[in-house]
């Protein structure tokens, strides 16, 4: 092998050592945005992805569909013995949501965290190194698409928006073990909802890790676990999934919970991006809410220009 | 027209990659392997096989750049690997353009070097933790299966196409 690391060679290795170097801090500086060039890739390969992943899609579909036919016996009776469950549950849905729209006209609340619009959005590629856990969808800046808002399929939260370009962006899954993957969540109890951070992905036993719950709080495993709405960009009350096991962490201080995701990461065709249309809470309900900051603890600490919940 | 057929094979790989390959051979977690399929590099180490060392760095760094660009947030560590990987598989001799024994354990290799050059990048800069020995069992033997296998598959036709390149590019010099 005679061509190999003579000393011009060695040179030019040492050269672009040096640049993947720089490449690599540049890229690790946590940028606001990504490059033009980026930006620019993206968008036309975008346009060949969505055309190659659109029959992709559909052939896939075509097979889940036949594997569906198979078990449409099983699910009808399944579904059957839900729909009575369901006629009682829509009845109870109806009245609590005209008492709460009297609720709401009682205290002059026009707006509310939970307030979202939806943008739907086919997905095109996904990371295919698993080191990192993003996907693709063929919606940009153009369709108001903005970086960190929530991600969401028909059974719940997946991830957030990392970097947009003009015409797609990324969607950085719950599953992503990037150190800067958190979420403001909340965990409904009877009482006053828990409030507490899905932090990175438990890869041996299959969920997410919700951390910093209060040791006083009691929680239950098969509780739901949904978005607080705290963190500013997210809506309240996206679902995330439910508390399958509770441990101490290690100093012992609070608790940490391992959480089922209600939804699938891995078979993701269709996502819907979620803008908060709430900006953020009237001055008013800020002032008053700056008396219950003690009672509203962790979360409140950290993002106090949002103030409390309605 | 010829000269860009590889780069659009290229492109045509790397869409399979990220989008059909993702789509019809579903992950998951359950199954303790990753599947990372590396058409990608299998074509990059046989453009320097065929074309040389200095055509397979150029190519293999454009390929890397957009994988970088589009795939991931960090740049640099895929244009790095895909371009190091070309350069020491470049086995530009006539006993291994014949011979698809040589051109397949050539390519195995490059999959190991590249591997293990991406995880040792990945795990510097503090994206993965898992320690060799998992990365050796959970990505690297599935990684040579899977992209040994689609090697198997590229190796005649992509002879084939080199050979029609080189025939066009003696006429042309006539």
């Amino acid at each position: 092998m005679p061509h190999f690391f003579s000393n011009k060679r060695l040179i030019i290795l040492m050269v672009s050592i040096i640049v993947l170097v720089a490449l690599i801090g540049f890229s690790m500086r946590g940028r606001e945005a990504v490059t033009w060039p980026e930006k620019f890739a993206r968008d036309s390969v975008g346009v060949a992805q969505s055309v190659f992943s659109k029959p992709a899609h559909f052939a896939a579909g075509f097979f889940g569909d036949i594997s569906d036919l198979i078990h449409v016996y099983e699910e009808n009776e399944l579904l059957k013995s839900r729909l009575d469950e369901y006629a009682s549950l829509s009845a109870q849905l109806d009245s609590i949501k005209q008492e709460n729209d009297t609720l709401k006209d009682m205290i002059d609340a026009e707006e509310s965290l939970t307030d979202y619009v939806m943008r739907s959005a086919l997905v095109i590629h996904r990371a295919p190194d698993h080191w990192t856990e993003t996907i693709g969808i063929n919606k940009g800046e153009q369709d108001g698409i903005q970086k960190d808002m929530a991600v969401i399929t028909a059974e719940g939260l997946i991830g957030k928006i990392d970097t947009t370009s003009e015409f797609t962006s990324t969607v950085q899954l719950l599953s992503d073990g990037s150190r800067t993957n958190r979420v403001s969540a909340m965990v409904s109890t009877e009482s006053d909802p828990v409030y507490a951070f899905i932090e990175g992905w438990d890869a041996n036993r299959e969920g997410l890790m919700l951390r910093k719950i209060e040791s006083n709080a009691t929680i239950k495993e098969g509780q739901k676990v949904m978005t607080s709405g705290l963190g500013g960009i997210f809506p309240r009350g996206l679902a995330i999934g439910e508390i399958v096991e509770i441990e101490a962490d290690e100093y012992g201080l609070t608790y940490n919970a391992l959480i089922k995701p209600s939804a699938d990461f891995y078979n993701i065709e269709q996502v819907n991006v979620i803008e908060r249309t709430s900006e953020s809470l009237d001055e008013s309900l800020k002032q008053e809410s700056d008396g219950e900051k003690e009672e509203e603890e962790p979360v409140e600490m950290k993002e106090d220009d949002i103030g409390g919940s309605p | 027209m010829i000269r860009f057929v590889l780069p659009f094979i290229l492109f045509i790989l790397f869409l399979v990659e990220g989008t059909w390959f993702q789509i019809f051979v579903p992950f998951s977690t359950n199954q303790e392997i990753v599947l990372v399929p590396r058409f990608l590099l299998i074509a990059v180490v046989l453009i320097a096989i065929f074309r040389g060392p200095l055509t397979g760095v150029i190519i293999g760094a454009a390929s890397g750049l957009l994988y970088d660009f589009v795939y991931t947030d960090l740049l640099g560590i895929y244009m790095f690997s895909f371009g190091f990987t070309a350069y020491l598989s470049s086995f530009t001799y006539r006993t291994v353009r014949v011979s698809y024994i040589w051109q397949l354990i050539i390519i195995l290799g490059a999959i190991l070097i590249f591997e293990w050059v991406t995880y040792g990048l990945y795990y510097m800069i503090g994206y993965t933790d898992i320690l060799f020995e998992e990365f050796f069992r959970t990505r690297l033997v599935p990684s040579w299966l899977l992209n040994g296998g689609a090697a198997l598959l590229f190796l005649y036709p992509f002879r084939k196409l080199f050979e029609k390149l080189e025939e066009y590019e003696e006429l042309q010099q006539r």
